[in-house]
Order: structure tokens, then sequence, then C-alpha cells
């Protein structure tokens, strides 16, 4: 019969050996296809995104003053290098365009029918500034009289 | 601690690295990608020498 001590130490000793598999096998699917990363509360950095300099921030969202653009950079796993920018706007129907990285597209339109309040910026990591696995975008307010407010930031991206 | 216990700790440890260093011979990359083999030999040398001295000291 074994005592506590061994029958303690052949667990952790399973238990490291799943756990080393859990995380072999979650990483070796997420880089082969694709991953999203998301940016919930644009207020405060993560380990995956981060502004360049302090946002304004009002009503509990990042907002982009009028005319004005902000830069943020996204840290993505190893060896992504296409993918989909998705900014989640705060306020619904109010048309308002957005340039990333001087590719123009309106925010509100692309995915109105879906969800009226969500824009999405298609581009390629190579039109992006890259610095070791972090890449820049500058997100432009071309609004001349409002704001533009970000929810939140998505990312997903392909291999 | 038993003999037993002691061999089969020490089996599934030795195993387990044993895969780990298959897989990274067939595949580089595979778990040193997601993983540091660093982190991986360490844990095991510790559980296992622990395991031996606990055998050794029931021994004595």
């Amino acid at each position: 019969m074994m005592t506590k001590l061994p029958r303690i130490l052949l667990w952790l000793s399973l238990a490291w050996w799943v756990g080393i598999g859990a995380v072999v096998v979650d990483h070796n699917a997420a880089v082969r296809g694709s991953t999203t990363l998301r940016w919930k509360n644009p207020t405060r950095p993560t380990p995956h995104f981060a502004w360049h300099s302090r946002p304004t921030v009002k009503h509990g969202l990042v907002q982009i003053p009028p005319a004005t653009q902000r830069s943020f950079s996204v840290t993505l796993p190893r060896g992504f290098k296409t993918g989909r920018l998705v900014i989640s706007d705060f306020t619904a129907g109010t048309p308002r365009q957005a340039r990333l990285n001087g590719q123009s597209r309106r925010v509100n339109n692309v995915m109105a029918e879906v969800d009226n309040s969500s824009g999405v910026l298609d581009f390629s990591w190579a039109q992006l500034v890259a610095r070791g696995h972090s890449f820049e975008f500058t997100i432009t307010n071309l609004n001349q009289q409002d704001s533009l407010p970000i929810r939140s930031i998505t990312v997903s991206a392909q291999r | 601690m038993s003999r037993l216990a002691t061999a089969m700790i020490i089996a599934v440890h030795l195993l387990g690295l044993a895969a780990v260093m298959v897989l990274e011979t067939i595949r580089p990359g595979f778990v040193t990608g997601a993983v540091s083999l660093t982190w991986v030999w360490l844990g095991s040398i510790v559980v296992m020498s622990v395991t031996i001295w606990q055998l050794h000291r029931r021994d004595q």
C-alpha cells in the first residue's frame, strides 16, 4: 500500500506531464491555424496590446479626438503574418471614418448588417511596422466634429 | 517510500522525458515552441531527486 507522500509525488508527476502535454498541444493547435487576440478594454494595456501615448478616456471608452490619430501596437505569436483588425465602435449608426495606416475604410459599414456597432479593417501585417513580434497600427479619426470611441479591438491573425 | 512507488514515479518521468526528446527529434520546435526544455528537465529532476531521497531515508 502506498503511503501519503509517494501517492502525492506520483500524482504530481502525472499532473506535471499532463500539464506539459496540454500546453504543447494547445500551443501547436494555435500556431497551426489562426488565433484571435481580443482587447476588451483598450483603456488598459495588455501583454498583447498597447498604445504609444495614454489615450483620452471618456465614459470608460478610449476616444480618438476629431481629426487626430492614435498609434497602437499588437504583439502576435511567432509566425503570424496576415490578419484582420476589428474595431468596435460605441456609437451605433453614426457614420464615422477611420484610417488604418493610410488605408481608409468607413467604420460602421462593413459589419453593419450583422452588428451596427462594429467596423472591420482588413490588412496585411506586411503593411505594418514590425518591431520584433510587435506590429504598430495607427487609427485616424477623419471626422472633424466628433470623437471616435473605441469599445474594443480584436485581431484575428493567420499564419 | 516503497520501491514500487519510487519505480513508478521515476518511470513516469523517464517516459515523459523520452517522449519529449523523440517528439523534438521528429518535429523540431513542437515542444520547445511551447515550453522551455530547461524547465521540463528541471521539474522532473527535482521530483525524481525528492523521490530517491525519500527511498534512501526509509532504507536507513
